[in-house]
């Protein structure tokens, strides 16, 4: 009887490494490059949300919260108007003064 | 007019002046050029401030400042007098500026109107004692044209001195031109003693927006404004500096929200800097306002944060 071969004793990281033989060449390149394409992609988005939202935080946070505040102020000084004088007296002024 | 006018008491005297339109079609001075589209940038600054304006007659006013900050902490003390002579509306001569540290750091600012045209100012800087800066502009102001002489800081022990010619005509409704001559006289910092730079300025005006810009061979300067409503205004400015082969353009917009008090501008530009300074009228009827600032470098990732307050 032929001698059984030597058994190749490998670790399990060896195993799962030698798995990548069954995929060709090509395929292996193209997931390689879709993988790190992928991880640069997620870094540049990490950078532009933060570029982006700094700055709207400087340039446009401040004007915001104070035209909220300014329209809500409005509105409420409108329906107290209307809650004295009428329905009518929420709309804009209309007509010469 | 075949009226005949009565020898005795003048009627003109009974009317009250009236404003005089000979400068209605005035470019300004070529200093102010671009002034439309700067004024809406923001002044950023940094640390904490405190600004107390009082007005102690109608003629002299007073700012004290004091502010807290990692790159200057300290008080600075202000006076304005605005003479009674009156050229306008608004425009009354002579003024004098001057502006103090706790050192005794000054600069001080005279500004005088000989007649109907001419115009002159002197400014000066002082620094530990000595005069660390000098100027005086002369300025003719004819109804379409503005001429200007300035000698600044001449030194006739060492030899050295700048002097700038500055020319600005309305050529149409819209349309300004004008050009600069500096000339700089150094023997000992410029190779060949003499230097001198020429740029021509234009600026085509329409209601809502102006376009300016000057050209030299050191570089190109422009900026446009827009003027969207009442309450919102556009600024873009670029700026080229051909012997450092370096150009910034930036973009800002001012939006006021005038029921609140609110002034907003900010600015960002292609250096990756991003500012914007708050200021809100605390109150309707009392004199204080809140003024806070940021700006923040992308590139560097550092910010500069300030707040104010100034009364008065």
């Amino acid at each position: 009887m032929a001698g059984d071969d030597e058994i190749l004793v490998e670790s399990y990281l060896e195993r799962l490494e030698g798995l990548k033989d069954m995929f060709p060449q090509s395929v292996r390149n193209l997931t390689s490059s879709t993988v790190s394409a992928g991880w640069s992609v997620f870094g540049f988005t990490k950078q532009a949300i933060w570029v982006v939202s700094t700055t709207a935080m400087i340039m446009v946070l401040p004007y915001v919260i104070e035209k909220e505040r300014a329209d809500n102020e409005k509105a409420q000084v409108a329906q107290q108007r209307q809650m004295l004088l009428g329905p009518q007296a929420a709309l804009p002024q209309q007509g010469a003064r | 007019m075949s009226e005949v006018a009565p020898k005795s008491a003048a009627p003109e005297a009974a009317l009250p002046p009236q404003p005089d339109d000979y400068f209605k079609n005035h470019p300004g001075s070529y200093e102010e050029l671009h002034r439309k589209c700067r004024d809406i940038f923001p002044m950023c600054f940094e640390g904490a401030k405190l600004m107390v304006q009082k007005g102690l007659s109608s003629h002299f006013q007073v700012a004290h400042t004091v502010s807290i900050s990692s790159a200057n902490t300290g008080y600075r003390f202000g006076t304005t007098y605005i003479g009674s002579k009156e050229y306008g509306p608004g425009e009354s001569y002579p003024v004098m500026l001057a502006d103090t540290d706790g050192s005794g750091n000054t600069s001080a600012t005279v500004l005088h109107q000989f007649g109907k045209h001419y115009r002159l100012k002197f400014q000066g800087q002082t620094q530990q004692g000595k005069i660390a800066a000098a100027q005086t502009t002369i300025e003719r102001r004819g109804r379409l044209t503005s001429v200007a002489l300035m000698l600044g800081n001449t030194d006739l022990v060492n030899g050295s001195g700048i002097a700038v010619g500055h020319l600005l005509r309305r050529v149409t409704e819209r349309l300004d031109l004008g050009a600069e001559l500096v000339y700089q006289y150094d023997k000992k910092q410029i190779p060949g003693g003499q230097m001198s730079v020429l740029s021509y300025a234009a600026r085509y005006t329409t209601p809502k927006w102006t376009l300016s810009s000057t050209f030299s061979s050191s570089g190109i300067h422009a900026c446009y404004h827009h003027k969207e409503t009442d309450t919102l205004q556009f600024g873009v400015e670029f700026e080229s500096n051909f012997r450092m082969a370096e150009a910034v353009t930036t973009f800002a917009y001012q939006a006021e929200i005038p029921e609140a008090n609110v002034i907003m501008r900010a600015s960002c530009d292609t250096n990756w800097t991003v500012g914007a300074v708050f200021e809100k009228r605390l109150s309707p009827t009392l004199p204080f306002t809140l003024a806070i600032s940021g700006l923040l470098n992308h590139v560097k990732a550092q910010g500069k944060f300030g707040v104010g307050i100034i009364i008065g």
